[in-house]
């Protein structure tokens, strides 16, 4: 029986190596398809984190705010406003851009992310492109964020001026936007025109729109004057006004993406 | 010869039934007939009868449930599923990355590779313009946000216009950040929040702010990214309008909670370059 059975043994060096070998060369497999996948991030909070370290920012932010449903070239698309603390507050977007839809933001090309300071009164205001950039495709809405401290707040109103004199065409437009959604500290609001995509350029919004999306753009709002001035009002679920103030639309500190 | 023993692979494989993964059973039957067909030729050379020797063989091996039971006791399934299941994760991989770089059009995602720093820069002298070029080796070495940065290559210049007596000097450096995840990509805060100060006080503002801070015009930090390694990425950048009198230019960088500084000495063998 023992001479039957040191005969009958499997090969556990062999079969080892080969098992090292297959893990090894599926190791190696792998590390290529993320690499030809442009090592795609596992979901928006995961592409976040990559955002914020890309942009050297030494401290995770809390998200107060995720929205979804929207798609750009058939990939879904996600809108992130997060905070730090009380020193600055950012708005992401983001693209399951991957190929075979695996995976968000793509060689970090598939997002875009703004840093802003926060105001020190308690309101800030924000204005954001959202994905993909508002700039390059105008019949994309803008996003407006506010990030805020009033506690009870079940809705919000934001009112502003935009002024400006693009290529010799003066405008003065008035907009009172009310929220569209609402975060842990956070109200959405939606900035668009309400022509078709074929009447925007023609339409009268269309310079103030443009002209705010340079104004929240680090490498173009020195150039484009003084600060737009913002008044905030805030209601309860009853809608009795509880609060409100007046703040200037903050400027990015960081743009990535 | 298996097959003039049916008898012997019939109970071969009544045998091997009990041991737990299947893979490993055609080896155990193959064993345990080979075992059986060994003791069969002895017995045959003992002077049996082909049938009388097959009866002997089958009888010396015992019960086929009771030794298929003991053989699944020593035997260890645990690394034939293992094979099994590296080997169904090496094909899985191979078909995900086929259909990755066919939905990719096999096209590498970037560019890859270093290429020469400062090739569209002038450095030669002409009649009416002296440039003195001096290419620096800081030793400066930073770490932020998981990235290394280092300055791998910097070139001082000098600019002296004859025809109007006017100089100017700029610094022209490579900004390598090293990060040892390949998924961590462009250190993008970097090029648009870097900025410089030198030893006498003045600064030079990113070109994002400067039209906010430059208190000289034409001072400024600015660059671009000019290519990446599996782990590096450059920027090719410059400090514009560099105080003729400066000693050193430092490079500095702070946002939320993460900062880091780089110091160009502008001094060489004692003398200001």
């Amino acid at each position: 029986m023992k001479k039957l059975f040191s005969r009958i043994k499997a090969n556990p060096p062999k079969r080892g190596w080969r098992i090292a070998a297959a893990l090894l060369l599926t190791a190696v497999l792998l590390f290529f398809t993320c690499t030809m996948a442009g090592w795609p991030a596992l979901s928006p909070e995961h592409a976040l984190r990559r955002a914020e370290r890309r942009a050297l920012i030494g401290m995770e932010g809390d998200v107060v705010f995720e929205t979804g449903g929207m798609r750009y070239n058939m990939n879904a698309t996600c809108t992130l406003a997060v905070r730090y603390g009380n020193r600055a507050a950012a708005l992401f977007g983001v693209s399951q851009d991957g190929p075979l839809k695996l995976g968000w933001d793509r060689n970090s090309t598939g997002s875009a992310y703004y840093v802003f300071p926060q105001d020190q009164r308690g309101i800030t205001v924000a204005a954001f492109t959202g994905y993909p950039r508002y700039m390059g495709f105008p019949e994309e809405a803008m996003f407006i964020g506010l990030f805020h401290d009033m506690e009870g707040a079940d809705s919000a109103e934001l009112s502003f001026t935009l002024t400006g004199e693009p290529f010799g065409t003066d405008f003065l437009c008035d907009y009172t936007l009310s929220s569209v959604d609402a975060g842990d500290g956070f109200f959405l609001f939606a900035f668009s025109s309400a022509a078709t995509d074929e009447d925007f350029v023609e339409s009268p919004d269309y310079h103030p729109i443009r002209d705010l999306a340079g104004r929240i753009d680090p490498w173009t709002y020195s150039q484009r004057g003084d600060d737009i001035a913002a008044r905030v009002r805030f209601f309860d679920a009853a809608g009795n006004e509880i609060g409100g103030g007046e703040t200037v639309f903050a400027r990015a500190l960081l743009q990535g993406g | 010869m298996l097959q003039q023993h049916p008898s012997f692979r019939r109970w071969a494989e009544q045998a091997a039934a009990h041991i737990r993964f299947p893979g490993d059973r055609p080896a155990v039957i193959r064993e345990l007939t080979e075992h059986m067909e060994d003791r069969c030729d002895a017995f045959l050379a003992e002077g049996l009868s082909k049938a009388e020797a097959e009866k002997a063989a089958l009888a010396a091996m015992g019960d086929a449930d009771e030794t298929g039971k003991a053989l699944a006791l020593i035997h260890r399934p645990f690394l034939g599923y293992l094979y099994k299941a590296a080997k169904i994760a090496l094909l899985a991989s191979a078909a995900m990355l086929l259909l990755v770089s066919c939905a990719r059009g096999f096209d590498m995602p970037y560019s890859y590779g270093f290429s020469e720093p400062y090739s569209d820069l002038a450095t030669e002298s002409t009649a009416t313009h002296v440039r003195e070029i001096t290419y620096l080796s800081p030793t400066a070495k930073a770490e932020c946000g998981g990235y290394t940065f280092t300055l791998p290559s910097v070139m001082h210049r000098r600019f002296y216009d004859l025809v109007d007596g006017t100089s100017h000097r700029s610094l022209y450096f490579v900004l390598e950040a090293f990060h040892p995840s390949p998924a961590a990509f462009w250190p993008e805060g970097v090029r648009e929040c870097i900025y410089a100060v030198d030893d006498l006080g003045n600064l030079y503002p990113n070109r994002c702010f400067s039209e906010r801070y430059a208190e000289d015009e034409g001072r400024e930090v600015c660059g671009n990214g000019t290519g990446r390694t599996l782990l590096r990425y450059r920027y090719e950048m410059w400090v514009s309008c560099v105080d003729p009198d400066a000693q050193w230019v430092e490079l500095r960088y702070e946002r939320l909670n993460c900062s880091f500084s780089l110091r160009i000495p502008l001094v060489k063998d004692g003398e200001l370059l």
